[in-house]
């Protein structure tokens, strides 16, 4: 490294606040609740050849797969010859994105007329088109699934506005001001970013930037390593299931080896279920980024920054095609993030031998994505949210209550901001899922429960979930938690709602929502009995986890 | 009479008084941070002495209510909450504050889950009310918790109270009747604005500080009652407000000290003719940086401590973990990192020779000769130098570095730091850093000044007079101010200019009904219009001062051309064919306050300067440099840089293409000279 400690650290702070700032600006100018409140959007910074050089804390699905998306763009287009003002747009799974929901956008940076860089954002759009206001847990393929925007090179000014690629968007979703002010949002946060970034080439530069962004990958991949190797050398296995496609009740497998050798890493996947219909395949790009994700908690714990250097000890993701985990096209993928999460569980499970105190027993891990439309005299009201559960526990620390699973930190909607904007809801009940978590020596995180009274007729829900029917594990002893449902209480009845599904909501019904919690981790006989009674007395845990924690001499 | 200003500090409690006469003194007196009114009480009887009696208002600034929430030593308060949220306070937002991290832990709530106690009762978005307050099961519920719990304080916090506060205001009046002597704090009137964790936790905070605050207010009141004094504490906001009332409103004085430093500059600022202008407050573990624009620092709504949300008006400042004490330190891949861990005051930099053997950057500027260690404190510290050396050469050799590289080094990356601050509040909320002035002070602002003023393109500095003490001057030059809210959430295109005025005359109303009980009459108190806007559907507003004449006379145009105006500065463009809403009235109701006493900071002397001619290293290279004591130098006096200038509270570093010269006020000017 030719460049001084001191710049280094100076130009790669500064780099790193580029794309938080970028993150801050999408939320802050974005128009929907689910990107200005649950802040489900991701900014990057990429290098010009692709390399990620910083991204926001946001989600980690996300910022993982920026550079799967920036190559099949660099294999359709001759990326030397953007101009200034133009962008790159797509959301297509089957070219690198995620699902339909997320839109990425790259805006190419320049100084002194040249091409230096590309600043990126995601934004999961609160409707992209599609058979459902939400999540189409029937779709039979992706065009049920939404508009599907192919890799495209525009032009900022000539085709947003009035332009062609606006009003196309604008016609096929269900709420344009939204989708079109927060796609505004994004192109506002790749402007800030390319603006920061020049500045500092003028600071700094260009030579001096550019080495400290090749320095930070280095940096990140030379840590990894270090954290690699501390791990025995070997070939580890494990598997954990998606409850179901949604159609029939088969579990679908997958199925993990991580390789082990020196200081890199192979990750092979073959043995995990074949594609299915419905909605729940995963693209290619999100399970790839799910494994770096995963190896990025147990390698980094987040004390490394998470950019492409860290990715490159990772010698090998081997996702046969035609299983789930890298589906042919067209299968509908809208809820991949069930099989991304159940990667991340696969690859705990089989490192928590050999690395314990790296990994997390099962947490609810699902993207609980609650879709409610309605179609007002006025106008649609789409609603969207994520709702969270217990986190996994782990070798010194409980599982957190209610938070959002590996994939994403999507924060929750203010009741009293969400009963403004949909008037056809009331919140009755927001609480800690009491008896949720699974016992240990560190229990798990509590699930929660949120009831939704219906107040208009014809509301669509719009869901999909996991962890229905396979319940969080724990590790090392711990039990697990208790699994998600869903009902609907209509007329004194119960109905009980599958995890992926759409139903048809009544006035005066009210929609149960109550997610996993976490597994425990270790024996609950060591568990400070402190906390065993305090827990039961507030009702947080029931009578039958509490005797668990018993031991001969301690009852 | 004598009016006498009193700043709280971790390690020392600064004084500074004014009489009629224009007498200025100043004094500091070690902190007791087990009961800080002892040495507010002692520091006052030790500063003016037999004059006691001629005191008449005591203005001060505390940090009892920030470190009673961050070392949790506040009061066993209880929460009402309505039925179904009892769980708020622990669900949160429902974040992780790290996404890779392997353990995840949430912010400890200031309520234990013992006391919270859900009330039957509902309130629907608009206001209307959905279930009618069960009275009877809610004083079951309250007498059990008295019984049980013992609570201290009572928060109260319904969903939408903001729109409907009557539930809230008739459990207080059961409260109340049961138990009248109970602090009762409700979220209407603490923060009548929506989201209902944001407002539930500055609730809770109010309560969970109430006795504690109450009781520090009424020892120093109790205090001063000889001299008839009154006392005035210092807001979040820069306005100071009177004690008296202010125990159930202890959130509102959170983050003050930084404020009162803010209001200080923006005073001196305002007498020197500088209207844009970035304040640098650099202490031992870390600086504080606001921008100042038309005389006025930036508000924002909310803030956060500890990871706890509250939703109070605050000065805009941005902290960064850079002071003297910030540790140089190599992390896991080998990266040089400074800060954010600070020596502190205990065991201090190694150069305080207390045990301290990580090098910080008080020592790094000690090995570059920038600070001598025979006058540091005036003197009053005689600083180690091999200590120094000895850390920063330790810190040098896992670098293969030698201890004047590292030192560099050390001084690189927290100048980096401070610049980063100051990009954050200009740049990044759409100013240009080069067309402000730097106003430096606290103990370490004036020697990083110039270096971070070099990074950013800045021409212009101004190291005030009492650079150490200029948070307790800020508190003599402070407005009486008080912010009042209240969320309208209207679309602009329906709001007539009546019903804009109707709201701003409400809470006109209210504020010259409070301000009566401080003693101020109406026509003495002015008011600030502000309008808290957003587009239809964004989450997340900007703030708009409206001029009253203009809305009378133009309405919702005038309004939506200012959002316009000022969103695109902040956020860019944006499709504006959403509509404008108006989330929130803000009215600023002040009483102003004379900034007289700065015209007696000049310097009345015309002395020679005491200078002695030394060497330092900058920038890779030895250079001669001339070391003043600030206190010998007349107005006018002129130096170029190399010069370092001491003084008992602060030093300033004037580097080679800097002149330093001695201003109105007796403010210290570097001008940066054409290219050295």
């Amino acid at each position: 490294m030719t460049l001084d400690s001191a710049t280094f650290n100076i130009i790669s702070n500064g780099l790193h606040s580029v794309a938080q700032e970028m993150g801050e600006m999408l939320v802050r100018s974005a128009h929907s609740t689910i990107i200005r409140e649950a802040r489900d959007c991701s900014t990057s910074f990429l290098d010009r050849a692709g390399g990620i050089v910083a991204q926001a804390q946001f989600c980690p699905i996300h910022m993982n797969s920026f550079g799967m998306v920036f190559q099949e763009f660099n294999r359709r287009y001759d990326l030397s010859t953007l101009r200034p003002g133009e962008a790159l747009i797509t959301n297509d799974p089957y070219s690198g994105a995620q699902h339909l929901n997320d839109i990425l956008i790259f805006s190419p940076v320049f100084f002194k007329d040249r091409l230096v860089a590309f600043s990126a954002s995601l934004g999961h759009h609160i409707d992209v088109g599609g058979g459902a206001a939400g999540p189409n847990a029937g779709a039979a393929d992706i065009f049920a699934e939404g508009l599907r925007i192919p890799p495209l090179r525009f032009d900022v000014e000539r085709d947003f506005g009035s332009g062609m690629l606006e009003q196309f968007i604008r016609f096929n979703v269900r709420a344009p001001e939204q989708v079109i002010g927060d796609l505004y949002a994004q192109l506002a946060a790749n402007r800030t970013g390319a603006v920061r970034f020049v500045e500092m080439l003028e600071r700094f530069g260009e030579d001096a930037v550019l080495e400290a962004g090749a320095a930070i990958q280095d940096y990140s991949e030379r840590l990894t390593r270090e954290a690699i190797r501390q791990i025995p050398d070997g070939r580890y296995e494990a598997e954990d299931f998606v409850d179901d496609n949604g159609f029939d009740q088969t579990p679908l497998r997958v199925k993990v080896a991580v390789t082990i050798d020196g200081d890199e890493i192979e990750v092979d996947f073959h043995g995990s279920a074949d594609q299915t219909k419905g909605i729940i395949n995963c693209p290619l790009a999100s399970t790839v980024a799910a494994v770096y994700g995963a190896l990025a908690v147990v390698l980094g714990g987040g004390d490394i920054p998470v950019n492409t250097g860290l990715y490159r000890p990772i010698r090998k993701v081997d996702v046969p095609f035609g299983s789930f985990l890298n589906p042919s096209k067209p299968l509908g993928v809208r809820a991949r993030n069930n099989a991304c999460h159940r990667v991340y569980n696969a690859i705990m499970r089989a490192l928590s031998v050999v690395a314990p105190d790296r990994v997390l027993t099962s947490g609810h891990d699902t993207t609980n994505a609650i879709g409610m439309g309605h179609l007002g005299s006025d106008r649609y009201r789409v609603y969207m949210e994520v709702v969270g559960g217990g986190w996994g526990a782990s070798a010194g620390c409980d599982g957190a209550d209610v938070v959002d699973g590996y994939v994403g930190n999507c924060s929750n909607v203010p009741v009293e901001s969400l009963e403004q904007d949909y008037p056809f809801l009331r919140i009755e009940e927001y609480s800690l899922r009491r008896g949720s978590a699974g016992a240990g020596q560190y229990r798990g995180g509590l699930g929660v429960r949120r009831v939704y009274k219906v107040l208009s007729d014809d509301v669509s829900f719009n869901c999909y979930s996991d962890r229905f029917q396979i319940p969080p594990w724990g590790l090392f002893g711990g039990s697990a938690g208790a699994p998600s449902r869903f009902l609907v209480e209509r007329d004194g009845q119960e109905i009980t709602l599958p995890s992926k599904t759409n139903f048809s909501l009544k006035q005066g019904d009210r929609l149960i929502i109550e997610t996993a919690g976490g597994g425990g981790y270790g024996d609950p006989r060591k568990r400070d009995p402190k906390h065993v009674a305090r827990e039961l007395q507030l009702g947080l845990i029931t009578t039958e986890q509490a005797l668990q924690h018993q031991t001969a001499g301690n009852t | 009479m004598i009016k006498i200003a009193i700043e709280t500090g971790g390690t020392f409690t600064d004084l500074i008084w004014s009489d009629s006469s224009g007498a200025i003194g100043t004094h500091k007196v070690p902190s007791t941070p087990d009961d800080p009114s002892r040495a507010v009480i002692n520091g006052i009887h030790e500063a003016v002495g037999d004059r006691f009696t001629e005191v008449q208002s005591v203005l001060h600034g505390s940090t009892v209510a920030t470190n009673a929430v961050i070392e949790r030593r506040g009061c066993r308060a209880a929460l009402l909450v309505t039925q179904g949220f009892r769980d708020l306070l622990l669900i949160q937002r429902q974040l992780r504050p790290n996404v890779y991290a392997i353990e995840c832990k949430k912010p400890d709530p200031l309520v234990a889950l013992e006391r919270i106690v859900e009330v039957r009762e509902r309130i629907g978005a608009e206001g209307d009310i959905v279930t009618d307050l069960d009275i009877d099961q809610l004083k079951t519920d309250i007498q059990d918790l008295m019984t049980k719990e013992k609570p201290e304080a009572i928060a109260v916090c319904l969903l939408h109270s903001y729109r409907n506060a009557a539930h809230e205001i008739a459990v207080s009046d059961l409260i109340k009747s049961l138990y009248p002597d109970l602090p009762v704090v409700l979220s209407s009137s603490v923060l009548p604005t929506f989201r209902e964790y944001e407002r539930m936790s500055t609730t809770v905070m109010a309560a969970y500080l109430a006795p504690l605050v109450g009781r520090y207010l009424q020892t120093i009141e109790r205090a001063l009652s000889p001299a008839g004094a009154r006392l005035f504490v210092m807001q979040s906001s820069g306005g100071v407000l009177p004690a008296a009332g202010l125990g159930e409103r202890g959130v509102e004085m959170l983050n003050s000290g930084p404020a009162a430093g803010v209001i200080a500059a923006s005073s001196v600022a305002h007498r020197l003719g500088d209207e844009k202008l970035i304040t640098l407050d650099i202490g031992g573990t870390s600086a504080d940086v606001c921008l100042i624009t038309n005389g006025a620092p930036g508000v924002r709504a909310e803030t956060e401590i500890d990871g706890l949300p509250v939703g109070m008006p605050t000065i805009d400042i941005a902290n960064v973990g850079a002071g003297g004490g910030s540790i140089g330190w190599i992390d896991n891949g080998g990266m040089l990192q400074v800060g954010p861990q600070s020596a502190g005051a205990q065991p201090g930099p190694a150069c305080y020779g207390r045990g301290g053997t990580q090098p910080a950057v008080t020592d790094a500027l000690v090995a570059m000769g920038w600070i001598r260690p025979e006058t540091f404190l005036g003197g009053r510290m005689t600083l180690q130098s091999q200590a120094a050396s000895d850390a920063l050469h330790s810190l040098g050799d896992v670098l293969g570095l030698s201890v004047n590289d590292v030192a560099e080094a050390v001084i690189a990356i927290a100048t980096a730091n401070v610049s980063r601050g100051v990009r954050l509040v200009s740049v990044q909320r759409g100013h240009d850093p080069k067309q402000h002035a730097l106003y430096a002070f606290g103990g370490m602002g004036p020697m990083i000044a110039a270096l971070a003023a070099e990074d950013l393109g800045i021409k212009r500095i101004v190291v005030p007079p009492h650079p150490g003490l200029f948070s307790a001057l800020g508190l003599l030059v402070a407005d009486i101010k008080r912010v009042y809210r209240e969320t309208a959430l209207r679309v602009v295109d329906d709001t007539s200019a009546d019903f804009v005025i109707a709201a701003f005359q409400r809470l006109q109303a209210a504020a010259i009904d409070e301000f009566k009980d401080y003693g101020v009459a109406a026509e003495d108190i002015q008011f600030e219009w502000i309008l808290e806007m957003r587009y239809v559907g964004q989450g997340f507003e900007t703030q708009i001062p409206v001029d009253p004449q203009q809305v009378k006379a133009t309405g919702a145009a005038y309004l939506t051309a200012a959002f316009q105006q000022a969103h695109e500065v902040t956020v860019g463009q944006t499709p504006s064919n959403n509509g404008t809403e108006i989330v929130t009235f803000q009215l600023v109701a002040r009483q102003p306050t004379s900034n007289d006493v700065l015209k007696h900071l000049e310097p009345d002397h015309d002395g020679v300067p005491d200078g002695h001619s030394g060497r330092i290293r900058y920038r890779g290279d030895m250079h001669d440099c001339m070391f003043y004591r600030r206190d010998t130098l007349p107005k006018a006096f002129s130096i170029s840089g190399c010069a370092v200038i001491e003084e008992a509270t602060s030093t300033t570093f004037v580097p080679p293409g800097w002149r330093a010269t001695v201003g109105d006020l007796g403010a210290l000017e570097l001008a940066k000279e054409s290219q050295a």
